[in-house]
């Protein structure tokens, strides 16, 4: 038994070696997750506009038409909590910062991954991933949250062979310098594009899940608002154009509740601002990466500068 | 819980150490088993328990009353054998039958509306309810003497790393290994942790690969080319096997750990020369379970030549529907019954030994023979895996189109095919052992080194993890 026991001690003792070599190794691969939150550590003092959110901003503001001083720190998937924990993080430390850009559209009081997708691999991955790399522990953290090989599915291996092998470390970021997405092309949306992400708004949204959800969400943005308030800076809320196959699909209880929620936010902080650009028009075909993304080409070239006009005004 | 989590990396070593160290006597490592496995199971969901143990105490009350009233022997084997399957029946096929028959009925032009009911299907159902079939049958034909310990009879039913997918082991071979002391062998337990090794990667790699590309490719198989398709019908079979003589490896290695011998389930079934032969080498619990309680009893192949047929068309149609309510399984049965009966109709086809025996390489001939019994099954599979029969029909429709010489391999087909291509080379190299890595006292070549075996199992284990897919569940979980 003994040595049987011993050599299950040897052979645990060289495989965890290896992955906390692993592990570790692994933070030296650039990724957009340390990019984003080392671009704003670097540029604190010097930042005007911080666009936050998931993708739907993600994807199509390019900063580089906004002027100096601002950056998209927006990233796919991201649920408000970590956008939350952004925000008090630096809020303090950013003296120049005139104002915030953030997603809210119709369906945002119910998304999140707090409840909804808590057993889904990409709830975990989020996790562990800005937790190892911005340094924000979910609420339930653990230790082993931070590590990638139990909990993400972000692609490790890739990352990390890519690194060793191929690339070079700064080509290793999905964002550009400024932070817009580099995947979200116009060349590359695919010929199902169209079809590609439609809401499903024929379900009612009254599920537990739902309604925990719809709970958080109004927490965080309260407080998301309140801090904005407390600081006078601009919030500026945007729903995002949404293509037609998509915008059949937006039922009005959806867009009554988007407006009742941001209501309930003005009454936190009446100076927020929201606009509303669902239906507006001049957004066509190649202006989507997906029935409900704009691409980072023709969609940021043309979305952009609306926002640059509501940053002006 | 699953073989491929973080929770049973936590539960294994406590069990094992709790195991040897602590509960020394035979009776308390019985009572053990019995705790650790009604844990392992209710981690997926403990309302299922109250089955299992029930299920344990009819058999151990069947048993006991077999042996006391031997003259009733026969009712009380009959009404365990009813029970058993009254539940198995509910929760496997009570929506299956009652939708059957409201369409036979809705065809004839009586309108009927069949009742159903959102039943929950426990896991491993089939596998355990088999089980203690097995044991008052057993019992009852005097080839095993009632257990009068029901913590003997509970951990044979219950023991965790058989539970839920297998191997169906037979009263006579498992539970007086309950009975008997056991001691610890270090060579033994080394050979099961080899042999859970192999299986993780079956299973995490090749199986979880391809399942991902399986799954996506079904989801849209209209716009799929023939090529494409025949790919997914390919990496499909290889996920199967994988997937399920994966959780066979892991279970016989786990159970190894703790002394015990559990029956070889698959023999490297994608190596036989004949239908005939790759029924012996696959799932063989299950078909010997059939053969022994089911086949045997109708008259097996001592009746005339229309006997034996019917007989195994009856066989072969109800392992299909044991793997679940669904017309597809039972033409799988019937597509793979049309195949074997024409052999033993000409006698042929038994190949009682492994391919290419002694050597390493196998003949053209050879070559030839198991690709055809591969496409074969492969083609039978895809009926297995088919949501329904007309879905089978589209898709082989679309399959056998001018598309079907479009050749093209996506990336992620390349690794996956790789993978298999891998777990094929191990598994020809070893298809004569126990399993893959079953190295053994008399390895010869490179891993008769201590330092090269040691590298394997580090770089397979390092591998295993950081290339897993998907953690999906095991397919036959749901049977």
């Amino acid at each position: 038994m003994k040595s049987f026991l011993k050599k299950i001690l040897i052979f645990s003792v060289i495989v965890m070696v290896i992955f906390i070599a692993y592990e570790v190794a692994l933070l030296w691969v650039p990724n957009e997750f340390s990019y984003k939150k080392r671009y704003i550590e670097k540029h604190k003092n010097e930042l005007r506009i911080l666009v936050l959110g998931n993708s739907h901003l993600a994807d199509c503001i390019d900063c580089s038409l906004l002027g100096e001083g601002a950056f998209n720190a927006a990233q796919p998937g991201r649920s408000f909590y970590y956008d939350l924990q952004l925000l008090k993080e630096f809020i303090d430390q950013m003296p120049k910062l005139e104002c915030v850009v953030m997603p809210y559209s119709y369906d945002y009081q119910y998304w999140g991954h707090l409840y909804e997708k808590k057993h889904e691999p990409k709830f975990n991955t989020y996790r562990c991933m800005y937790l190892k790399y911005m340094g924000y522990p979910y609420s339930d953290g653990e230790w082993w949250h931070w590590s990638e090989i139990l909990n993400s599915n972000y692609n490790h291996t890739g990352r990390l062979f890519d690194a060793l092998l191929n690339k070079r470390l700064s080509d290793l970021t999905m964002c550009d310098s400024l932070g817009i997405e580099l995947d979200a092309s116009y060349d590359t949306r695919g010929d199902d594009w169209m079809t590609r992400q439609l809401p499903d708004t024929a379900a009612l949204a009254d599920s537990t899940e739902h309604h925990l959800n719809y709970r958080d969400n109004v927490k965080l943005y309260s407080e998301f608002v309140a801090i904005m308030r407390s600081h006078h800076k601009r919030l500026i809320l945007l729903a995002m154009p949404i293509y037609t196959t998509a915008r059949e699909r937006v039922n009005q209880q959806r867009l009554d509740e988007m407006n009742e929620f941001v209501a309930m936010l003005k009454r936190v902080n009446p100076d927020i601002e929201f606009y509303n650009f669902i239906d507006a028009p001049g957004f066509v075909e190649r202006d989507y990466y997906n029935s409900i993304h704009l691409n980072n080409t023709y969609g940021a070239r043309k979305f952009t500068p609306l926002l640059r006009e509501i940053i002006e005004k | 819980m699953v073989f491929n989590s973080v929770q049973f990396l936590v539960f294994l070593p406590i069990v094992f150490l709790l195991y040897w160290l602590v509960f020394k006597p035979v009776k308390w490592q019985n009572v053990l088993i019995v705790v650790a496995s009604y844990v392992f199971y209710g981690w997926w969901d403990w309302r299922f328990l109250g089955l299992i143990a029930f299920t344990s105490l009819c058999s151990y009350a069947s048993g006991v009353m077999i042996e006391k009233h031997r003259e009733k022997g026969k009712i009380f084997s009959a009404a365990n054998i009813v029970l058993n399957l009254l539940i198995l029946g509910f929760f496997k096929y009570f929506n299956f039958f009652t939708d059957s028959f409201a369409q036979a009925m809705n065809s004839l032009g009586w309108h009927c509306d069949a009742p159903t009911l959102n039943i929950v299907l426990p896991v491993g159902i089939s596998f355990y309810t088999f089980q203690a079939l097995s044991y008052s049958i057993d019992v009852y034909r005097k080839k095993l003497p009632a257990s009068h310990s029901l913590i003997d009879v509970m951990a044979f039913i219950s023991f965790f790393p058989q539970l839920v997918a297998g191997p169906i082991e037979r009263a006579t071979h498992l539970l007086p290994q309950f009975q008997h002391p056991r001691t610890f062998s270090p060579a033994k337990a080394t050979d099961g942790m080899r042999q859970m090794l192999w299986g993780l990667f079956k299973k995490m790699i090749v199986a979880d690969t391809c399942g991902m590309i399986v799954d996506r490719m079904w989801e849209d198989y209209a716009s799929q080319s023939g090529f494409a398709l025949m790919l997914t019908s390919t990496l499909f079979a290889f996920q199967i096997y994988a997937d399920f003589s994966g959780y066979s490896d892991i279970a016989i290695g786990c159970a190894r750990l703790f002394g015990f011998e559990l029956t070889t389930n698959f023999k490297v079934p994608y190596f036989s020369r004949s239908i005939r032969e790759y029924w012996r080498r696959w799932h063989i619990t299950l078909m010997n379970w059939f053969t022994e309680y089911v086949y045997f009893p109708m008259g097996g192949s001592r009746g005339t030549k229309t006997k034996t047929i019917a007989n195994t068309f009856i066989v072969f149609a109800l392992s299909g529907l044991w793997h679940g309510a669904n017309w597809t399984y039972v033409v799988w049965g019937l597509y793979n019954a049309m195949w074997f009966v024409p052999l033993i109709i000409l006698n042929r086809g038994k190949y009682r030994d492994t391919v290419a025996s002694g050597k390493k390489l196998p003949s053209l001939k050879e070559v030839g023979l198991m690709l055809i019994n591969f496409a074969i099954a492969a083609l039978g599979l895809t009926i297995f895996r088919a949501p329904s029969m007309a879905h089978f029909g589209n898709y082989m429709s679309t399959m056998l189109s001018k598309s079907l010489f479009n050749v093209g391999f996506g990336h992620e087909m390349k690794v996956a095919l790789a993978y298999c291509a891998l777990m094929l080379v191990v598994e020809w190299i070893y298809r004569e052992k126990r399993f893959a890595l079953d190295f053994g006292d008399s390895s010869t070549g490179i891993v008769k080194y201590r330092a090269v075996r040691w590298a394997i199992y580090i770089m397979l284990f390092v591998f295993t993890v950081l290339m897993s897919g998907l953690h999906s569940n095991f397919i036959y979980f749901q049977f």
